[in-house]
């Protein structure tokens, strides 16, 4: 796919290919780390939560 | 059966025009019905007077979808006879008169509407009321229903309210109910009449009896939801996920004390979904009720207090939830219990969470609007940072509303907006603003950053399709590789989310 404005960036810095470039790679694997967990909270909850009863 | 019709052709035992001007109309109004208990019946009639309810008009026998759905799987089968009509109330801001009723007034206003069922235990049903004044400006998940009467169409904003009827359907199903059909009023699912709640719940995992009714597990109310196209994201206090790094968990997490007296992670976690318009199902030990809208408000040593509202089915629309942690209706001193869970009915194709995008947008908004803060431009973040002033605020919309509003915001750039437009995203997108809190006290524009996220992307890896902050904004393609990253001039701007500044 063509990307016909990847090099109108408007200054002399090259393009950001993604945000994710601004992190260091200590950032990116505590992020990462933080988000399994909260996944792992969500399963949790839902296993834990299945006779709860409503009204 | 001979009907009798009046001068003007409507039969006179169909229709009734009251005027409400006096106290004494209401109370009348309030002693036509007989209910157990009155107060979801008091509470209608107290909103319909605060927003402004000048007239009623009573359609007896009215059929009414719900009813008649109830009426089908229960009251056709108890042993008394039960009518197989309701009544409906229907409020409008001016008096009217009876010989106007086939050609109302042009300008008249319907405020809303209560059906009333032929069932003491459960009077009210289906209603949507106009939210009273003092609370119009909390309530983000208002919906608009169209009225019909003899041939006139009339509409009202408000949030959709019933009461359970105690045998076919409890709190649980009532609850179900109003967020569903804030649903079909926005056009996300097809309309479903309320005893669908009760007869269509999963029995193999019912512990007990389907009728009478004791209420829904939470297995059976996901499942069923689920089947109604509108499947639930399920929280627990206790283990209420708080996105950024290095929280500690709240205090009193090691108290034993029940989750729900201590776990305000829940109040921004239900704030995401009123922000998109989504109402929140609340569960505590022994009841259920639905979140509608909540407001801001500076309390003791807090500038951000929030107050939420509630539709109880058993106490009525539009109630105050001054405290989640101790909460007590603060109008009636009603206690109610720990909250236990919180269910979030929502369509098909959100599956990312809110809080893995806010999680991924708070690391890169900072980092973004630093890297974009070049030639003179301020970086909008860091200055709030330094002020205590930064905030962010999550919210799903669909890509059209979104891009459709983007014209609304104020000062927006032709070229930002331009970008945005053209920005290729998910039927449903996230997007997590960063907010200066300063400016939204003053209620001016306060968004001064926005990552937009594709709602079918996983909690692991939050797709970002666009992220602005400083003086750039970076649109990814559909391979999330940048697109552009180019420069742009976006202030502050106002936020998309439901009725926010």
């Amino acid at each position: 796919m063509s990307t016909p404005d990847a090099h109108q960036t408007g200054s002399s810095r090259p393009p950001l290919e993604h945000p994710d470039q601004l992190l260091d790679d200590d950032e990116r694997e505590e992020l990462h780390a933080r988000l399994e967990r909260m996944a792992r909270t969500r399963q949790q909850v839902r296993t834990e939560s299945a006779t709860l009863r409503f009204g | 059966m001979t009907v009798s019709l009046d001068e003007n052709g409507a039969a006179d035992d169909d229709v009734d025009v009251i005027e409400l001007e006096t106290d004494a109309d209401w109370a009348a109004l309030l002693a036509r019905y007989d209910g157990r208990p009155m107060r979801p019946y008091e509470r209608c009639l107290e909103v319909a007077r605060e927003a402004g309810a000048a007239s009623v008009v009573i359609e007896a026998n009215y059929h009414d979808d719900d009813y008649r759905s109830e009426y089908y799987a229960l009251f056709a089968q108890l042993f008394p006879t039960v009518p197989d009509g309701a009544d409906r109330l229907i409020f409008f801001d001016a008096s009217v008169a009876r010989d106007q009723l086939a050609n109302l007034p042009p300008g008249l206003h319907c405020v809303g509407y209560i059906t009333i069922r032929p069932h003491r235990l459960g009077l009210v049903g289906r209603t949507v009321l106009q939210p009273p004044p003092d609370l119009a400006s909390a309530v983000t998940t208002a919906v608009t229903d169209t009225i019909h009467l003899y041939g006139q169409r009339f509409e009202v904003t408000g949030v959709p309210f019933m009461q359970q009827d105690k045998q076919l359907a409890r709190c649980a199903q009532a609850s179900a109910w109003m967020c569903h059909y804030t649903a079909a009023r926005r056009g996300d699912v097809r309309r479903r009449p309320v005893a669908d709640f009760s007869v269509h719940a999963d029995r193999t995992t019912a512990q007990g009896r389907m009728m009478p009714s004791d209420g829904l597990t939470v297995t059976q109310l996901i499942s069923l939801m689920d089947a109604f196209e509108l499947p639930p994201i399920l929280y627990r206090m206790g283990s209420m996920p708080s996105p950024g790094r290095d929280k500690p968990p709240p205090v009193g997490h090691d108290s034993g004390a029940p989750p729900g007296t201590w776990d305000h992670r829940a109040i921004s976690v239900a704030c995401r979904y009123l922000n998109s318009g989504y109402p929140v199902l609340i569960g505590t030990e022994d009841h259920a009720f639905v979140l509608c809208g909540y407001e801001r408000s500076v309390r003791d040593d807090d500038p951000d207090w929030i107050t939420f509202v509630r539709h109880d089915d058993q106490r009525g629309p539009y109630l105050r939830v001054d405290n989640i942690l101790a909460d007590q209706d603060p109008d009636t001193g009603v206690i109610y219990g720990p909250w236990e869970t919180m269910l979030i009915p929502v369509p098909n194709d959100l599956w990312l969470q809110p809080e893995a995008a806010e999680d991924v947008a708070r690391q890169y908004l900072p980092a973004y609007s630093d890297y974009a803060a070049v030639d003179g431009v301020v970086d909008l973040l860091a200055d709030a940072f330094a002020r205590d002033a930064l905030a962010f605020r999550t919210y799903a919309i669909s890509q059209n509303d979104y891009k459709a509003r983007l014209a609304g915001r104020g000062s927006i750039a032709p070229d930002l907006m331009q970008r945005l437009r053209f920005a290729r995203m998910s039927r449903m997108v996230w997007v997590v603003e960063a907010i200066d809190r300063d400016l939204r006290r003053t209620e001016q524009p306060s968004v001064i950053g926005e990552a937009i996220y594709d709602a079918t992307s996983a909690d692991g890896a939050p797709g970002l399709l666009a992220i602005w902050a400083g003086g750039r904004v970076w649109v990814a393609d559909t391979t999330g590789t940048g697109r552009f990253d180019v420069p742009t001039h976006p202030g502050p701007l106002a936020s998309l989310a439901n009725r926010q500044p």
